[in-house]
């Protein structure tokens, strides 16, 4: 069955001759980019700068991002619904660095800047619960969320006056409670 | 997608030689067969399954892409 815009002839077999963690993961990424047809894409390595990008806990951060516009709107389906299916890519890059190297290393995988951009929007959501919690004393619960979501809201509000967090609850069903100090 | 899904079984399994994977046409919907070493199922299925699932969702990509609908069985 054809996958537009991959090449027929491979990538057929995964990287065997990595240099090292962060060489067979760039280049593990980018044969399922070409095997997803997505070839009009770019990789970038870098160092994780915020909290949404892993700072702390990842090692590097790739940035993918569409070469075209049209790319950048085929991208879309490799986040997925609520970033799942970004999540599953960078899950399986672990899986499969983790796999052949005893280190430690753990890569981040973000698709034309949705995590940022979803990052920024939880850092906002969190400010705004924040000040309706000061204001009216209420505990709110958050919608459900994974949890690299729930430590952006934790980790803006640590120093936020007024207010503490906790998560409850379990699995995909665990939630960020805002509550007054 | 049957390429998808034998490089992935490929990289995560320990015996990738024993790695085969079988694209069959239902009509309707495309299942993708992969055989693996009797070793090497709890790492091409993960715990909870969630490396099957993760496979699945990049196999969901690669067939909405080719326009048709795919299955993962691991057999």
């Amino acid at each position: 069955m054809l996958i537009p815009g991959a090449p027929a002839d491979g990538p057929l077999a995964p990287i065997g001759d990595a240099e090292d963690e962060i060489d067979l993961a760039g280049r593990t990424l980018r044969d399922l980019l070409t095997l997803l047809g997505l070839t009009e894409t770019d990789i970038a390595a870098r160092d994780p700068e915020t909290p949404g990008d892993g700072a702390g806990l990842m090692s590097q951060v790739f940035d993918v991002t569409g070469l075209d516009e049209a790319t950048s709107d085929e991208l879309g389906l490799l986040i997925g619904r609520r970033g799942e299916t970004l999540q599953a890519v960078q899950y399986l890059l672990n899986v499969i660095v983790s796999s052949r190297y005893e280190g430690d290393q753990i890569f981040a995988v973000d698709i034309e800047r949705y995590r940022r951009r979803r990052e920024q929007a939880l850092i906002d959501l969190a400010r705004r619960v924040a000040s309706e919690v000061r204001a009216t004393g209420d505990v709110i619960t958050l919608e459900p969320m994974p949890p690299a979501e729930r430590r952006i809201i934790h980790l803006t509000l640590q120093d936020e006056e007024g207010v503490s967090t906790a998560s409850v609850g379990d699995g995909a069903n665990r939630q960020v409670e805002v509550m007054p100090a | 997608m049957k390429q998808l899904i034998e490089y992935l079984a490929r990289a995560l399994a320990e015996h990738p030689d024993e790695v085969r994977v079988e694209e069959e046409d239902q009509g309707d919907r495309v299942v993708i067969h992969l055989y693996v070493g009797e070793s090497d199922k709890g790492r091409v299925i993960g715990r909870d399954g969630r490396i099957a699932n993760a496979m699945r969702s990049l196999l969901h990509v690669a067939s909405t892409r080719a326009g048709v609908r795919a299955h993962l069985s691991i057999d």
